[in-house]
């Protein structure tokens, strides 16, 4: 954990400095000694630069020479899914809802141990329909439409 | 009689809501008993839902599902030595050795009953607490509410983290996500990047799906955890209803667990599991015979399962009267009023007094369908357990980009919902709790808001925050639950250091 805390550290240390640095691009809208639009974000910089640099000296008092532990090959299917998610998010502008999250069901079965062929098919087209006729025609709740919708998106 | 408390009564006491009530208990009970499912995860399925029904019916909704949820969560703790939600982790203790030799309806029953009695408790803290609350609050003025909202915000960090730090940094991350989008006082763009999209900022709700929803999607892929759901217990349940003796061995750990559950239940951050363990840990020491306890006590059932439920009325009364909420799900509530306009605090108990009473009687009403659907489908529920986990996260996975979709129809909170997913996995790596960043979100707004207005009030003197009695409190306590993880640390560590040298 403590070389987490390292990595989390530098990171968000980063993160606060560019922050803080942006900040200060901002705008002067308001009176003098008075706080303005950059005011708050100042102070948020100062509390994230300062607590990073605790948790910066929290992780190298316990740090302990060892590699970062990965753990690639465990962690496979949830690099998978969200590959796949990130594939399904992407799709959704084109295809819409329902032409997207077909694959993007059967995938997600299929990571979550379906297996069966027949489930994994029906489970796939019949859970994305349901819910687009639920939301769309029932509900009347708006779904993704895509710019191909005339496929049926 | 007042009005407002007749007309929130009958509101909540419509058919429509009473049958929304009742949908949100099941669905509630059902997500909190499923292993891997929690009450997020049913919020996340009904969310896009309360975007198009009356705020009437949509708080019954997750009201039912907010209770039912609380409940569930212990029948797979029972049955199968696996917490639904992290609330049942204390009735587990005592729950399952009662299942284990052949007295699973009784756990059940004590369960149930002791859930209803905590969660009763509650209603009633909640209807006698709230409007004298929400009167005092009142009268806060700009640097209280900073003070206030401020306090919110550290108690969540102290309590929520096991480091002080990760949980402060946490809020700090969240706060900083707040200030994208325009300024709230003056409108000026802030780190939009020139992005139309970002010019509103973070909804909330759409973090939320993404924090929650994602990393539970992946923790589910773990090894062991796909495929089939949870073997289907094979208990014998028996009676239900506890006789009348076992009811009043029940009186003592039910008041305990409810007055801890409902205390606890009002302070940010502390939520169902610290509470359970409390009273759990309270009811034991003080106990006749406290060697019974782990080995299948009544008591042991009783007290947490009456806090976890007691915990859900505590936490509504900061949501409802101060605006900031105790836990993830009532933020979800303040969102989905915020939606239909209506903004939880004490102004609500002001101009909106009838909806304020509404939203209290719908709690009341959660807590009896609870009951009855508890002890009338309990045999037909825990079937469910066997539900395959292949079908319900495809489902889940869905539903995510539905509801973050439905809040504006913008692609852009959809893949803010998936970029705050990663977030929460990232946190979830370093360890880095994400309740206090969701909380963060809810509330930085109205804290620079507050700090804004109550500096320019006082034209930049900053004593204000120390001259008001109220802010100077917040402050005080603010202070304390900071500084005190630290101290009870250092405790720890040299009573650990006085064993090891013994």
């Amino acid at each position: 954990m403590a070389l987490r805390n390292i990595v989390a550290a530098a990171a968000l240390l980063a993160l606060g400095i560019v922050y803080g640095y942006l900040a200060t691009q901002l705008p002067v809208r308001s009176l003098p000694n008075l706080p303005g639009p950059a005011f708050f974000p100042y102070l948020i910089a100062i509390v994230v630069v300062a607590l990073s640099l605790g948790l910066l000296v929290q992780g190298v008092r316990g740090y302990r020479r060892g590699p970062l532990d990965l753990n690639l090959s465990e962690r496979a299917p949830a690099i998978v899914a969200l590959l796949l998610f990130a594939a399904y998010l992407a799709a959704l502008p084109r295809l819409g809802f329902l032409l997207a999250s077909i694959p993007f069901a059967g995938g997600m079965i299929w990571l979550y141990g379906g297996r069966n062929k027949l489930f994994l098919v029906a489970a796939a087209v019949g859970l994305p329909l349901f819910l687009s006729l639920l939301f769309r025609e029932v509900l009347r709740i708006p779904l993704p439409h895509g710019s191909w919708s005339v496929l049926g998106g | 009689m007042n009005p407002d408390i007749l007309h929130g009564l009958a509101q909540a006491s419509l058919p429509t809501s009473l049958l929304s009530t009742a949908v949100g208990a099941l669905l509630g009970l059902v997500v909190g008993m499923i292993p891997g499912m929690t009450i997020s995860s049913g919020i996340i399925i009904v969310l896009p839902l309360t975007f198009v029904l009356d705020p009437t019916i949509s708080i019954a909704l997750l009201l039912g599902l907010y209770v039912g949820g609380m409940m569930g969560g212990s029948f797979s703790a029972i049955l199968l030595n696996i917490p639904g939600t992290p609330s049942a982790s204390a009735t587990l203790v005592d729950g399952h050795p009662m299942a284990a030799r052949g007295e699973a309806g009784k756990a059940l029953g004590v369960s149930i009953t002791a859930g209803f009695a905590g969660g009763m408790f509650s209603f009633l803290c909640l209807y006698l607490i709230a409007p004298s609350l929400a009167e005092i609050a009142l009268r806060f003025r700009a640097p209280d509410l900073f003070s206030l909202v401020f306090f919110g915000l550290t108690v969540i960090c102290g309590f929520a983290a096991r480091s002080v730090v990760k949980g402060l940094l946490s809020a700090a991350i969240g706060l900083l996500i707040v200030t994208v989008g325009q300024d709230p006082m003056m409108g000026t763009a802030r780190f939009t990047f020139g992005n139309t999209d970002m010019l509103g900022g973070i909804h909330f709700l759409t973090a939320l799906i993404g924090l929650f929803a994602i990393p539970q999607l992946i923790d589910n892929l773990r090894p062991g955890l796909t495929g089939r759901g949870s073997a289907q217990p094979q208990a014998r349940f028996g009676s239900l209803l506890p006789r009348l003796a076992e009811l009043k061995r029940m009186v003592r750990p039910v008041s305990i667990g409810s007055l801890t559950g409902a205390f606890l239940g009002i302070l940010p951050g502390v939520g169902g599991p610290i509470a359970a363990f409390i009273s759990y840990d309270y009811t034991r020491k003080t106990s006749r015979n406290p060697e019974d306890y782990g080995k299948g006590a009544l008591e042991g059932v009783a007290a947490p399962e009456s806090a976890n439920n007691a915990v859900t009325g505590g936490a509504l009364i900061p949501m409802m009267t101060l605006g900031i909420p105790g836990d993830p799900v009532t933020a979800i509530l303040i969102g989905a009023l915020l939606v239909h306009g209506l903004a939880p605090g004490p102004l609500l108990f002001m101009e909106r007094a009838d909806f304020a009473y509404t939203v209290i009687f719908s709690f009341f009403w959660a807590n009896v369908f609870n009951l009855i659907i508890a002890l009338a489908g309990l045999r037909l529920l825990v079937k469910l357990l066997a539900l395959p986990k292949a079908a319900l996260m495809p489902a889940i996975a869905i539903f995510c980009v539905i509801g973050s979709y439905a809040l504006r129809n913008s692609f852009f909170d959809v893949q803010v919902m998936f970029a705050f997913g990663l977030l929460g996995l990232a946190m979830r790596w370093i360890g880095m709790p994400v309740v206090p960043l969701l909380l963060a979100l809810v509330l930085g707004g109205q804290l620079e808001e507050h700090l804004r207005v109550a500096l320019t009030a006082s034209k930049g003197d900053i004593s204000v925050f120390f001259t008001s009695p109220f802010s100077l409190l917040f402050l005080c306590l603010s202070a304390v639950s900071i500084v005190w993880p630290f101290v009870s640390a250092h405790r720890r560590r040299r009573a650990q250091s006085g064993l090891e040298k013994e």
